[in-house]
């Protein structure tokens, strides 16, 4: 058989082997090249946002919606504000109706919130490149994006589309890449705390992100007895936030809606969790996960059994340091989903990115392993095998929200979507939005 | 066991577990009757395909390939197939198809140059008439002959053969496909391609792995060039297209005993002596064990089907 085949590898041992002759190899190296994973990756956003947009259940999207519309207008009133969510999303989305051309409806917010996603998918394939190389950042990126949209397209108890997760990604990511990445306590402070505070104004789920800061700043500082510079990074962490937060609060003090806006928040912030029985998720809430838990279950083990230290890029921390973190916001947010009350899907969104880093640390062990010590045959075999059954469990999560997409794309017609709007515009006020809370009904 | 006893098993398994994974189809279109006119083509349909299987994948492109790998990969394909079929609306046809292509592509791996071009190309022609998923076949060969010297002529030929019954099968009245319904295929295909996810794994892995010559002499020459058009019809089926799921990965299934080797040498240490890639094939054989719980279950809720179905079970 060897003599049909003309490629043949000698191994640093000496081993000889056959190549995969093609066209296998073609087509397998073209599937895995990193422009082909983002480009599905590409694919599974639209399928995503299709499938957020034209669920049957419109209810968030549009109490987000209205808000934003309102709020941007002229003669905007206190009721226009959802009284348990900060104005941040409605303030960075709703200018758009002053340059749509149509009647509002929430079409509006199509481009508005993919520009925001595509955004945080480019921050996050950034900062896994960085961490991680490119041919792991790709991969990794799909998952973050397959997960992402598999949690908001196929909510459970709203619709996905136009959700506060959505946009927190952005500014969480970026408050991430500036703790794991610059040096500076300066410029780390204030370019984290300037994030931070994007994402706290646009819902309070961010705070888990912040306490996570907070927990490994102290940790890291008292390891390695840097106070001052943890101090200092702290201190601008909190100067960057009031920074972030200054134009929300300047909006709502202009219009005299502060006090009783802030004393609103204050009340009916934390009104959807408590404290949960303990129990397993379901099955389909942990599938866009699978292949992220696959790759720190396989970079678990074997760091373990190798105990070598894996290498991370340009990280400003060790190994350790890195993996101290992401646990630590890992655990953080596990226990925000595990205290909701509702069975929201969306709430997953938030355990996406320390999963995901988490994934790539693993992988990024195990690649160093390889590289290190193994035969060239030993190596092809190891990574065919894991691409194969990566391969296949993110076929698994990727398959829900490609037909969510492709069965819901015939339900889209603008047409319905402007008389919609006009119709929740007229019978209903964003102020109505948390009447369901326990605390906002008593009188 | 020798080459022998799983044949023996593979006959005789490959029906015990093919009869009831054909029942749920067979009750799903009997609109909740069982009627052995609508379970029987399947039935037959898999057992063949499964004993086709085992037989075919003995010759030398399957070199070193253990016989129980291939007689799991065949008894895999008597007890899944039927289930990864569920939503078809023209079963039968479907059955049928899965039939002539299996035995296509049986005759084209065991039987000399001579006999394929009549037999093998005549079925690869009925294949695509009853379902055009088939025409991944002809593509394959298509794909493999660019790539080779002297194997455009067998390949033309393929492709001819694949579109002429794709026009007889119009002409005579037969739908185009034997599947989904445009508008709810995307479910239907996921809920197929879920009960195969462990025969994906391996059969990929079997694909990467397989090192077949491009000499077009040599009866597997063509496989690598099947699998990829598979493993891209595949994917577009994952996109909402309505093709057969099982047609299209019947490519995978034949290459599923190259994966299933390779793994088992990976764990037995054959490989390599490294712990840690042994530790790494310990951890794929427990997900692939996970990724057939799917097809596990659907399997037992047509067991369950069938012990209900006997007399007295009710």
């Amino acid at each position: 058989m060897a003599e049909d085949v003309a490629e043949q590898w000698t191994d640093e041992a000496g081993r000889r082997g056959v190549a995969l002759s093609s066209p296998g190899a073609w087509l397998l190296h073209a599937l895995v090249s990193p422009a082909s994973l983002l480009v599905v990756a590409l694919l599974v956003h639209v399928a995503g946002r299709i499938a957020a947009f034209c669920m049957p259940i419109k209810l968030d999207s549009f109490y987000y919606t209205i808000s934003a519309y309102r709020l941007w207008r002229a003669g905007a009133i206190f009721e226009d504000l959802i009284p348990d969510k900060p104005p941040g999303q409605a303030l960075l989305t709703g200018w758009v109706y002053h340059l749509w051309p149509g009647e509002p409806s929430r079409l509006a917010m199509i481009p508005v919130e993919s520009a925001f996603m595509l955004a945080a998918y480019g921050v996050f394939w950034w900062l896994a490149r960085r961490l991680f190389g490119s041919p792991l950042a790709a991969g990794l990126t799909l998952f973050f994006v397959i997960a992402h949209n598999h949690y908001n397209g196929l909510e459970t108890i709203t619709d996905g589309f136009n959700l506060g997760e959505n946009y927190l990604m952005l500014p969480t990511l970026l408050a991430v890449a500036a703790h794991l990445t610059i040096a500076s306590p300066i410029k780390r402070g204030l370019a984290r705390g300037l994030a931070m505070g994007v994402a706290l104004s646009i819902k309070q789920a961010s705070v888990g992100l912040a306490a996570a800061f907070l927990l490994h700043g102290l940790l890291s500082s008292i390891r390695s007895k840097t106070y001052r510079q943890a101090g200092v990074a702290g201190g601008l962490t909190v100067i960057g936030i009031g920074l972030a937060w200054s134009p929300m609060l300047v909006f709502l003090g202009l219009h005299g809606w502060l006090g009783d806006h802030l004393r609103e928040l204050a009340a009916l912030s934390g009104e959807h969790a408590a404290i949960m029985p303990i129990a397993w998720p379901p099955w389909h809430n942990l599938v866009p996960l699978v292949p992220l838990a696959w790759w720190i279950v396989v970079g678990a083990v074997v760091r373990l059994t190798s105990k070598r230290a894996g290498a991370v890029g340009k990280s400003r921390g060790s190994e350790g340091w890195l993996v101290g973190f992401l646990l630590c916001w890992l655990a953080i947010e596990a226990v925000g989903v595990w205290s909701m009350t509702k069975p929201g899907t969306h709430y997953y969104q938030q355990v996406v990115s320390p999963m995901a880093l988490l994934a790539g640390l693993a992988i990024a062990a195990l690649r160093s392993d390889t590289g290190r010590r193994w035969a060239a045959s030993e190596r092809e075999t190891t990574w065919r095998w894991l691409g194969a059954t990566t391969a296949t469990l993110a076929l698994l999560a990727a398959m829900p929200v490609l037909a969510a997409g492709s069965m819901r794309v015939y339900k889209f017609d603008p047409r319905v979507e402007v008389v919609e709007f006009a119709q929740w515009q007229a019978t209903w006020s964003p102020s109505r939005a948390a009447d369901h809370l326990p605390q906002r009904a008593k009188p | 066991m020798k080459e022998r006893g799983w044949l023996v098993t593979t006959v005789l398994l490959g029906g015990v577990l093919a009869a009831p994974a054909a029942l749920p189809v067979a009750v799903l279109h009997g609109k909740g009757e069982f009627t052995i006119a609508e379970w029987l083509p399947g039935f037959l349909a898999v057992w063949l395909a499964a004993v086709g299987l085992f037989i075919s994948t003995s010759g030398p492109t399957w070199e070193g390939v253990p016989a129980w790998c291939r007689g799991i990969a065949a008894l895999s394909l008597g007890a899944l197939a039927p289930l990864a079929a569920m939503s078809n609306q023209h079963n039968t046809q479907a059955d049928l198809a899965l039939l002539a292509m299996a035995a296509a592509v049986v005759l084209h791996l065991r039987a000399q140059p001579s006999r394929w071009q009549t037999a093998g190309v005549l079925l690869t022609a009925v294949a695509c008439g009853l379902d055009a998923t088939a025409f991944i076949l002809p593509l394959g060969w298509f794909w493999s002959g660019l790539r080779s010297k002297t194997g455009h002529a067998q390949a033309w030929t393929l492709v001819f053969a694949g579109l002429g019954g794709l026009v007889i099968g119009r002409l005579v009245g037969l739908p185009m496909l034997s599947g989904y319904r445009i508008q709810q295929s995307a479910y239907a295909i996921h809920r197929d391609v879920a009960v195969i996810l462990a025969v994906l794994a391996l059969g990929l892995a079997g694909y990467a792995q397989a090192r077949f010559p491009r000499r077009p002499t040599h009866p597997g020459w063509w496989l690598p060039g099947w699998a990829a058009v598979s493993v891209c019809v595949l994917l577009a089926g994952v996109l909402g297209f309505a093709v057969n799921v099982r047609l299209a990965v019947l490519g995978l299934w034949w290459l599923m005993p190259n994966g299933l080797a390779e793994l088992a040498a990976l764990l037995q240490g054959r490989l390599t002596d490294d712990r840690i890639t042994r530790t790494v094939g310990l951890l794929v054989a427990l997900a692939i064990v996970a990724l057939a719980v799917p097809g596990l279950l659907a399997w037992r809720g047509g067991m369950l089907m069938g012990l209900y179905l006997l007399p007295g079970g009710g």
